[in-house]
Formats: C-alpha cells, structure tokens, sequence
C-alpha cells in the first residue's frame, strides 16, 4: 500500500513538470474520477455528462496542487473534485428554470433552435470555425517550430493584471517595429533587450513570460486574422486594466 | 468575456480570451475554433510554502549562536585590544594590540601626531615595524632628529608579553635612544648591558 501511493505520488510530481504526462495520468486514473463522479450524482457517469468533465479538470488542478504534505494523493484529489462538482452544480442551478434550445418544439420533429436560429448563420458558424481551427493548426505549427506549445504558453501566461498591463506594453511597443517582428519570425527569438529599453518594462518581466510574448507577437504577423480580431481591443493597446 | 478554443485534449482545452490572456479549462465537449462564453477555468494553485519542522528552527538557532560565538572568538583573536604601547617622540601616538601582537588602532594623543599618522595605516602590523615606520615618518617630518630619545611605554596585563615586546622594540629600534616603562610600575627597565658605572656615586669616605 506504501509501495503503491510512493508510486502515485512520483507520477504526480512528474505531471506536475509537464501537461501532456498529466493529462496522460488524468486518463490512467479515468476509472477513479468516474467513481467520485458517480458518488455525486449518485449515477455512474456518461461521456457526454458535463459532471465528468469538471472532475477531470479537477484532478488535474489536484495533480498541480498536491505536495506531499497533503497527505495522500488519492483522498485530496477526491477533496478537489467534489468540491469543483458542488460549485460547478451550484453555478448550474443560477441557470435553471431556462429553457433548453435543444428542447422538442411543438408536436413535429425539430428543436426550439431551428425555430429562433437561421439555418444560414448556423453555416456561417461553421465555417468560421473551420476557418479559426485552419489558423489555429498554422500558429501551433509556426510555435513548434520554435519549441514553444500552446500549453506553454498557457503555463507561462500573466496572471496579475499588472504583469499582464506590461507585457501588452511591449506588445505595443513590438507592432510599432516591422523590423522586430520580422526578426521574432526569422529567428523565433524575442529582442528582449530592444522590448524593454523600448516599452519601459524591466526586462526580468519580459524574461519571465518569454513564451506567451513570443506567442503574441506571432498572431501580430501575417496570416492570423481572425484571432487578431479575437484580439482587437489588445492589439489597439486597450483591453482590460 | 469570449474564448477561443485553441486546443483540445481530453482533460483540459487551452483556450484564448479577448484580452490576450490564454487558459486552461474542462473540455465540455469543445472543438478547436469554437468560441464559447461560460467556460468552467482550472483554478492555478500555489503551492504554499511549507512551514519548517522544529528541527529546522533548531538548526537554525544552533547555526546563529554557533556563527555568534565565531564572530566573538573573532573579534577577540583578531580585533579586542588586549595590550597597548604608547609611543613618545613628540608626536605621542597610542598602538593598541591584539592577543596575537598585531596593532588593531593607532590613536594620536596630540595635534602632532595627527599630523604624523595622516595617510598612514598601521593596523594588522606587529608593534615593531609600526613603531620604525613612525619614527621614520617623525624624522622625516621634522619631529625627530637621530640620536633623539624615544619612549615606550607598554601597557600589558602579563609580564611575559612586556618582556616580549619591551625586548623586540629594545633590539628593533634602531637611529634613537629608547627607553622602555611599564604602565603599571612606571620603572624604567633599562637593558643590563646599558647600566652605567656611575662614578659620581662612588662615596670614598676616608
């Protein structure tokens, strides 16, 4: 028993360093967040139930927050879940009381949705995706290249508005530069030394989100227009303070 | 707020908002490029620190004091003074010794040898060659001339070391005249072989 929760623990500690080896952990352990989920909504689970999405996530924020003062790993982790699945149902009961659009319409076949929705929209949705989903595959293929993934960047992502505030400074400062961001795309390296002498932002700053800057400056360049209209009020130099 | 999925894995999807900042949330059956407007956001833990075992304050204490009682050997090896020598030619200048003999201070005892010790730093130096490298400085100042009488006067708390010193400045200096007291007697412990017949004492009572 000691020998098995040794090993939970080092892969915890592993998949602490690494999304992808927690995400495979998340998968080994399927079986064990379906049994908490089950002892939640007193059912065993579904695929398509939200519930089982939320205790994975769960789990994961669980495998980031454990240290081995924590106790077990097995038990905080079932801490976690059912706490994320009481606020989850929580923020779901706000909504009830809607009517879902998926709902039957009347006596005939079809769903409220087809009733209010127009059927070309629908299609223009679809293609917006596809399209968003098209630049999205040449951005992570442009960011691999250079080292850096998607999740990468989310791990290296600002939290505090402050640091976010600078780093939008140096972006600022970088879109003003056609010769920087062409030297980001050639070399897949930031001028950090030029950035911070030209926005103002201590250089340590810049060194720390190194990656989520890079990520930026990329969807600043050629090819990326549709997440840069995702982006407009950032890349105007506003957006949230 | 609106997101953009950016990329999906089985646990988790990384998603964009609008304000450039990028997120890891539940896949609620997502697909790249959707935009969705509720996301259920994973929470960023910190690891607190952990608080430190008793041991460790313990270490920590023993460390301090032990590093204390270092710095006070230290000082008392090295800096304290335990002796001093006050050195007399006019210019008068005060050396304070450590237990090992080397001058930890040089004080002027009046104007002309503030004068005399400007610039100069002696500390570190045994007693000797200060007192030959201020007395070269008073001779070439003016304050001294060769054959000029020098006193020393040596403040120790054992006899052993007065005798060390008082020996070594006798034998050392060289070029003037040096006399050599105790502080605490106050005598003159002249060398034996500088004693004078004194004729004038001589009492020939016929």
């Amino acid at each position: 028993m000691h020998h098995k929760e040794h090993d939970i623990v080092r892969q915890v500690l592993d998949a602490q360093q690494d999304s992808y080896a927690a995400d495979r952990l998340i998968e080994r352990y399927l079986p064990f967040i379906r049994a908490e989920t089950a002892k939640f909504l007193s059912r065993p689970p579904t695929d398509s139930d939200d519930e089982l999405s939320i205790a994975m996530i769960a789990f994961h924020e669980a495998v980031c927050g454990y240290a081995k003062g924590r106790g077990a790993f097995l038990s905080y982790a079932a801490t976690v879940i059912r706490s994320r699945l009481i606020d989850y149902d929580r923020r779901e009961r706000r909504h009830r009381g809607s009517i879902s659009l998926d709902a039957p319409h009347g006596e005939e076949d079809g769903t409220l949705l087809e009733t209010l929705s127009d059927p070309a929209d629908h299609a223009g949705r679809l293609a917006t995706r596809e399209a968003t989903a098209f630049e999205i595959r040449e951005l992570t293929e442009q960011m691999q290249g250079f080292g850096v993934s998607l999740s990468d960047v989310a791990d290296n992502c600002p939290r505090q508005e402050r640091t976010l505030a600078a780093c939008r400074a140096a972006f600022t400062y970088a879109k003003s530069r056609p010769d920087l961001l062409e030297q980001v795309v050639r070399t897949g390296k930031l001028p950090l030394s030029e950035l911070a002498q030209g926005s103002g932002v201590e250089r340590k700053t810049l060194e720390r989100h190194r990656k989520y800057l890079l990520a930026l400056l990329l969807i600043c360049t050629n090819g990326y227009e549709i997440i840069r209209g995702h982006l407009h009020q950032v890349l105007k130099g506003g957006g949230k303070a | 707020m609106k997101y953009i999925v950016m990329e999906c894995y089985p646990s988790f999807v990384i998603l964009l908002d609008e304000d450039g900042r990028f997120h890891k949330a539940a896949n609620l059956h997502y697909a790249v490029g959707d935009t969705v407007t509720e996301p259920v956001l994973m929470r960023q833990h910190r690891l607190r620190r952990r608080k430190a075992s008793p041991w460790a304050y313990a270490a920590g204490a023993l460390a301090a004091c032990l590093t204390l009682l270092l710095g006070l050997l230290v000082y008392q090896l090295f800096m304290y003074p335990v002796s001093s020598i006050v050195l007399r030619m006019n210019p008068e200048v005060r050396m304070d010794l450590n237990s090992r003999g080397s001058v930890v201070e040089l004080t002027g005892l009046n104007s002309d040898a503030a004068a005399l010790l400007q610039g100069y730093d002696g500390r570190g130096k045994d007693s000797l060659t200060v007192s030959r490298e201020l007395i070269g400085r008073a001779m070439a100042m003016g304050f001294l001339s060769e054959g000029d009488k020098v006193v020393f006067t040596i403040n120790t708390p054992d006899e052993v070391r007065f005798i060390q010193y008082g020996t070594a400045l006798r034998q050392g200096v060289g070029g003037v005249t040096v006399e050599i007291y105790d502080s605490h007697t106050l005598l003159v412990t002249p060398d034996r072989e500088e004693i004078p017949d004194d004729d004038d004492d001589d009492d020939d009572d016929d």
